[in-house]
């Protein structure tokens, strides 16, 4: 036990007072009973601890009635307090005597802690900028303290500054930030910036340092006094990862949104630079389990993902890092998108409309979020604890622009890492039904919805068209074949770039994929009947043509599909073309592959549906 | 009156647990609160605030052993009772 202790004589007396009047009434609390004697003896080794600290603390404020506040003492001088001291200094070992001279260190680092807080707590907010203060001085003397645990304790305890002294920095940083963007070669605002940032990272590692332990003052308490926009540059300096920075980052969006009481603005509001949530969302996009645990504390609040920031790519990037398939469960995004759509139909209502420069998510960048999870808006919107109609709704609103559609369509191709994962037919052969009617019905919805979006013709008939090729890549990884479960994941990525290359050609040379750039117009254009059947030949095609991949079926039987010279309703003879090829396809597949073969078939073309189209 | 051996036993857990609950709002349980950081710092007061610590976790077990002892003591009531009635008399 060393010799050094830093006090406030006024609490250590409290607590002395409190002490002796604890021990009078546990001495009052005694019992004869004998029942009673085990309780009795813990209260009185209590009462002989208490009886310990007692006169020692009476002594300490008696000799140091002088000190009105905090104070340091160099108690291995001070004699009468012997029970301080682990040894007499006259004949101390080595190994002591190093012990106790660590300890002066240490007093002297609270001492200097004590002092910069009383400085800096008597600091007025402009005089961070008056030539008396020296930042980089007092960015040294941080960097020192953080050396001393206890002396950044008795910091953070003794400090009630925070408020002012964030302020006064981080208005200047951002005055700075301003000079230099209005000016590269201002090098005096280029100087300042950086003394700014250096000061900031000091106070974030003495809050870092101060932050050990569960019952040490850390960066909560701060955050809830200072300005978001001062927390924000504050952020990447408290070392905060996963849970911890999400908690921090959550704290600080919140707190910008909901305004602040004094009607002024938050400093970020009168500068030109990143903002609070810029500043917190780029954070938060380095470390995608934060992002995550981010935007499962905000469903409450949606306004607080989607608003705020001036480049609207940050908050993108955080969306869409917090909502990726590989790491997400489907209820836990639907949990986080559906009231960020709700929220963004109904119309925004944040401090965000007040905040200059503020800018939203786009619907492009929601778009591209949710063609991942278009499932959820269609087949599977009951997961999500919306109904179809809602999210058919949802997604219809969400596509409605040029750039949108673009971008929905161009996720639904390149992301679909759930689909991918997922099977029409088992190791032995039994065939998903409810998936492949998932799957139809969600390309009927997924082109209903080109149909009627607000796009641009092109637009919507290359739409329609990537439809049909993400028709083709989906069924070909889908299917794989139950006589293939046992290929390995390279050699099944080769079967099913084979299909979908071969699938293709066929595909064009029937005029279902269009052939040529100029056959676009024409395809797409089709009547909603015709669209539908040749959806079907789409699909069917391809797991024909994973067959003859793996051998099943001799290459010639795609030729043996023919749509040229079509008689009378183009939707019916294509129907009954395909119902035909499919015919004699039987005799030349075991009962399994045919009847899978059928379905997906049947899947994408209800046959009550042909004999409609026929009448 | 003299009471029966069964109502001295319940007279004295009644004591018991009346101790218990006085100790339940002791001041000493709060000592602790009076000792952080924002009153001293250094490794003596760290020891004084474990050394309070474990003044809070002997009285909330001198409570607890208060309890018991007053459970042990109606229990040997109950008993005193049976006895009693086997005994034949009125208690």
């Amino acid at each position: 036990m060393s010799g050094f202790v830093g006090f406030d004589a006024e609490r250590v007396g409290w607590l002395w007072d409190a002490m002796r009047r604890a021990s009078d009434e546990l001495l009052r609390s005694e019992s004869t009973d004998p029942a009673a004697q085990p309780a009795m003896t813990r209260l009185r080794r209590a009462r002989s601890t208490l009886g310990v600290w007692i006169p020692k603390l009476d002594q300490l404020v008696a000799e140091q009635a002088g000190a009105t506040t905090a104070s340091v003492v160099d108690l291995g001088a001070w004699a009468p307090l012997a029970w301080l001291v682990a040894h007499s200094p006259a004949n101390a070992t080595a190994d002591q005597l190093e012990r106790a001279a660590m300890a002066r260190d240490e007093a002297r680092a609270i001492a200097d802690a004590l002092e910069l807080a009383e400085f800096l707590g008597n600091l007025d907010v402009w005089d961070l900028s008056s030539p008396d203060v020296d930042l980089a001085r007092l960015t040294d003397q941080f960097l020192d303290l953080t050396a001393h645990p206890t002396a950044v304790r008795a910091f953070l305890s003794s400090f009630d500054g925070w408020e002012r002294l964030m302020a006064a920095v981080a208005t200047q940083r951002a005055s700075a930030e301003d000079d230099v963007a209005h000016d590269r070669d201002d090098v005096g605002a280029a100087d300042q910036l950086q003394r700014c940032d250096e000061f900031i990272a000091a106070l974030g590692a003495v809050i870092v340092a101060g932050s050990v332990g569960a019952n040490r003052p850390g960066h909560r308490s701060v955050f809830a006094r200072i300005d978001p926009y001062a927390a924000a540059l504050l952020l990447p300096h408290l070392e905060l990862s996963g849970q911890a920075l999400a908690d921090a980052a959550t704290q600080i969006v919140r707190r910008w949104h909901d305004l602040p009481t004094d009607d002024i603005g938050w400093i970020d509001w009168y500068h030109d630079g990143d903002n609070t949530i810029d500043l917190v969302f780029r954070q938060l996009a380095r470390d995608p389990d934060a992002s995550t645990w981010f935007l499962d504390a905000a469903v409450d609040r949606p306004e607080t993902v989607v608003m705020g920031a001036r480049h609207p790519s940050t908050m993108e990037q955080v969306l869409w890092l917090g909502t990726r398939h590989d790491e997400s469960h489907a209820t836990r995004v639907g949990a986080i998108v559906v009231p960020i759509i709700d929220w963004l139909r109904n119309g925004p209502r944040s401090a965000a409309l007040v905040a200059p420069g503020s800018t939203m998510v786009s619907r492009s960048a929601i778009a591209d979020i949710v063609a991942e999870w278009v499932l959820y808006f269609g087949p599977r919107a009951d997961d999500w604890g919306w109904t179809f109609r809602k999210g058919d709704d949802a997604l219809r609103w969400i596509v409605d622009d040029d750039a949108a559609m673009g971008r929905f369509l161009d996720g639904l191709l390149a992301d679909q890492d759930e689909l991918d994962s997922l099977r029409f037919a088992d190791s032995e052969g039994r065939v998903a039904d409810d998936l492949i009617r998932e799957q139809t019905m969600m390309f009927t919805q997924v082109e209903s919805v080109i149909e009627d979006a607000r796009v641009d013709d092109a637009a919507a008939d290359a739409a329609k068209v990537n439809l049909g090729v993400m028709i083709v890549e989906q069924v070909a990884s889908m299917v794989i074949m139950p006589q293939a479960s046992g290929l390995g994941a390279t050699v099944r990525d080769a079967v099913v770039s084979a299909t979908v290359s071969g699938a293709r050609k066929t595909l064009e040379r029937v005029h279902v994929l269009p052939p040529t750039p100029e056959d676009v117009r024409k395809i797409a254009s089709r009547d909603r009947n015709e669209r539908t059947v040749d959806r079907a030949v789409i699909a069917t095609v391809t797991v024909v043509t994973q067959l003859i991949e793996l051998g099943e079926l001799p290459a010639n039987v795609l030729e043996e599909l023919q749509m040229e010279d079509l008689a009378g309703d183009p939707a019916c003879s294509k129907a009954a073309r395909l119902n035909d090829w499919v015919d004699d396809l039987e005799p030349r597949l075991g009962t399994a592959n045919y009847n899978l073969v059928v379905a997906v078939r049947n899947g994408f073309l209800n046959q009550s549906d042909v004999v409609d189209m026929c009448r | 009156m003299r009471t029966s051996p069964a109502e001295q036993l319940r007279a004295r857990a009644r004591s018991l647990r009346r101790l218990a609950t006085q100790l339940n709002g002791a001041a000493a349980l709060t000592l602790h609160q009076r000792a952080g950081e924002d009153a001293w710092i250094g490794p003596v007061a760290d020891h004084c605030r474990d050394d309070l610590h474990a003044v809070r976790r002997e009285i909330h077990a001198a409570h607890d052993d208060l309890i018991t002892a007053a459970r042990n003591l109606d229990r040997q009531a109950v008993e005193a009772d049976a006895a009693a009635l086997t005994a034949g008399r009125v208690v």
